[in-house]
């Protein structure tokens, strides 16, 4: 399935305040084959290329513990945006006693997938190529039903 | 808690306390050399005789028949005595040790005072209250050699409430009120001391349960830290494996080493941040910076998180006797406290001086909305929160017992004229005896 996407066209935001961590998701995207990617240090600075009309954005991959604006209060901006709620969005989590609960409430706000700080390259790829292509199957239905 | 009270308590030889309310004590030692006293004393306090109105030689109103309903903790009546009788000084000795091994003391004793051994009754008392401090003696005499003063200072001023006489020959109405009343004050007196000692314990719960609430907030932050920490170890070894070049893996491998010394000093700060909970309550000489840089240390995280400049304005090194682990906890807390204050980032100004010869001031001022006047008086309170569900309401409150119950000190919250809340904390350099101005504490 990862042929059939054109990944060195897709782009995808990072979101996250530390900036090794960030870098390394962006290392383990470059290895999968992703080629174009926007940063961001927290919420503020991510919506921004949401709400850029012009700007291309197959993906978001964010943290949720970030200064001003976290994780879940940019998940909710992008499912309220009119244009981008459809925007697939992986949350990142370090908490683990926390996690259950976060999780849950991030699955009230249509988070597609998540991922728990430590992670190997392999977990991310799973889900990342999980999510596109789940949304790539929305798109398809979406597309059938149109016609 | 004094050694009788300990000996209530079947458990009293364990550290480990009993939480059960200590049970209604009746034992009455009776010593008399001469056996048909000490007998008639003992007819008039046993329970055989005890519905006999107790009436025959005294001409003041009879008290109470005995076996009147009373308001003590169990069914027995509390005229149901336990009664001891021996004949000489040695056997009483040894019966008063007897019961305080057995963990069961007497809570009175009725003591002739000639008994024609080395020892008169006097002395005896005083021997055996030096075994048992709570011992309540009734000399019953006919010898008039001894003044009250005499026999006071004789025993001790720290005895005087403990010895009550009676003159022979006496009535039984006498004898029987005494037993009542000294019997009843002596389990007063027991109650009195288990509910301090309650009182105590849960206070030291209460305590002990906000330091776990510290400990747990700041474990949630060292949990997220490690979570970031861990991705840049393993981060960077996967990639470093996957690229396969030598400068790559020696990048990789020093990033790894660093995430790790900072990841094990994280571990180190909030292992002492855990144990301070439980052990060390001693004031020891501590330098003050070394508390505060403790906790700057377990908030730097959260400080660089929240986008919290630390500006130190005065920053003084003076050593002071204190207790290292609650100061940490009263820094933790005022720094918690901050940083929700300005969830937007901000400035944390911080000054530590000598106020005087004898004190330290140390001021935590933010930068955030400071605090409504209308409940500024109310927020050391115990219990009071403007956090809802979120806070105990106990933090602030904690912090101002550490500092001026166990310090001896002075903690006081206000909002500073240019904006924002401002803490002031005022230690004594020296504890114990050396409080000053502060010794109410």
């Amino acid at each position: 399935m990862e042929n059939m996407m054109k990944l060195e066209r897709m782009i995808i935001l990072v979101v996250d305040d530390d900036d090794v961590v960030r870098k390394i998701i962006i290392e383990h995207l470059m290895s999968f084959g992703f080629k174009h990617f926007l940063e961001a240090n927290d919420g503020t600075e991510a919506f921004r290329f949401v709400v850029d009309q012009i700007q291309r954005l197959d993906l978001i991959i964010s943290d949720w513990e970030m200064p001003r604006t976290d994780g879940l209060t940019f998940l909710r901006a992008v499912r309220a945006h009119k244009h981008r709620a459809d925007t697939p969005f992986i949350m990142v989590t370090s908490q683990q006693s926390q996690e259950r609960q976060k999780i849950s409430s991030a699955k009230q706000h249509h988070v597609d997938s998540y991922i728990v700080k430590p992670f190997r390259g392999e977990t991310l790829r799973e889900k990342v190529f999980q999510v596109l292509f789940a949304a790539e199957e929305r798109r398809k239905k979406s597309g059938n039903e149109a016609s | 808690m004094s050694e009788a009270a300990k000996n209530l308590k079947p458990d009293s030889q364990q550290t480990v306390k009993s939480k059960t309310a200590p049970v209604f004590n009746r034992r009455i030692l009776i010593v008399d050399d001469e056996p048909a006293i000490a007998e008639g004393i003992r007819a008039l306090l046993s329970p055989e005789v005890s519905n006999v109105v107790p009436f025959r030689r005294s001409s003041r109103s009879a008290p109470a028949p005995a076996s009147a309903p009373t308001a003590m903790p169990n069914s027995k009546s509390p005229t149901d005595y336990e009664l001891t009788v021996v004949h000489d000084p040695q056997a009483a000795l040894d019966a008063v040790k007897e019961s305080l091994a057995e963990g069961r003391p007497f809570a009175m004793g009725f003591f002739d005072v000639l008994m024609g051994a080395d020892i008169d009754g006097i002395e005896l008392v005083k021997q055996l209250q030096s075994l048992d401090s709570n011992l309540f003696a009734v000399f019953v005499t006919a010898y008039q050699d001894r003044s009250v003063d005499s026999i006071n200072e004789y025993l001790g001023e720290d005895k005087s409430d403990r010895w009550d006489y009676i003159n022979k020959p006496f009535t039984d109405g006498e004898i029987i009120q005494k037993a009542r009343n000294i019997t009843s004050l002596w389990n007063l007196q027991r109650m009195k001391e288990w509910h301090e000692e309650q009182l105590a314990d849960a206070q030291r719960m209460l305590l002990q349960n906000e330091r776990a609430n510290t400990v747990a907030a700041v474990g949630r932050s060292v949990a997220h830290e490690f979570g970031n920490l861990l991705m840049q170890i393993v981060g960077h070894a996967e990639l470093a494996v996957l690229k396969n070049e030598p400068q790559r893996m020696k990048e990789a491998l020093e990033t790894i080493l660093k995430a790790s010394d900072t990841a094990s000093s994280v571990l180190g700060r909030f292992k002492k941040l855990a144990q301070g909970g439980v052990t060390g309550s001693e004031h020891k000489l501590v330098q003050i910076l070394q508390p505060l840089e403790e906790a700057l240390d377990l908030m730097g995280y959260q400080f660089k998180k929240c986008r919290i400049q630390v500006q130190k304005e005065k920053w003084e090194q003076i050593l002071l006797e204190a207790n290292r682990h609650s100061l940490v906890q009263v820094f933790m807390n005022v720094f918690i406290n901050a940083t929700h204050a300005m969830p937007q980032g901000g400035q944390l100004d911080l000054s530590v001086g000598k106020l005087d010869q004898d004190t330290i001031e140390i001021s935590i001022r933010d930068h955030g909305p400071g605090i409504p006047t209308e409940i500024l008086p109310r927020v050391t309170e115990a219990l009071f929160t403007t956090k809802g569900s979120q806070g105990s309401g106990l933090g602030l409150a904690i912090c101002k017992e550490i500092i001026e119950i166990e310090h001896g000190g002075e903690f006081v919250i206000e909002n500073h004229p240019q904006g924002g809340a401002l803490v002031r904390l005022r230690l004594p350099t020296r504890q114990e005896g050396n409080h000053g101005k502060h010794d109410e504490a």
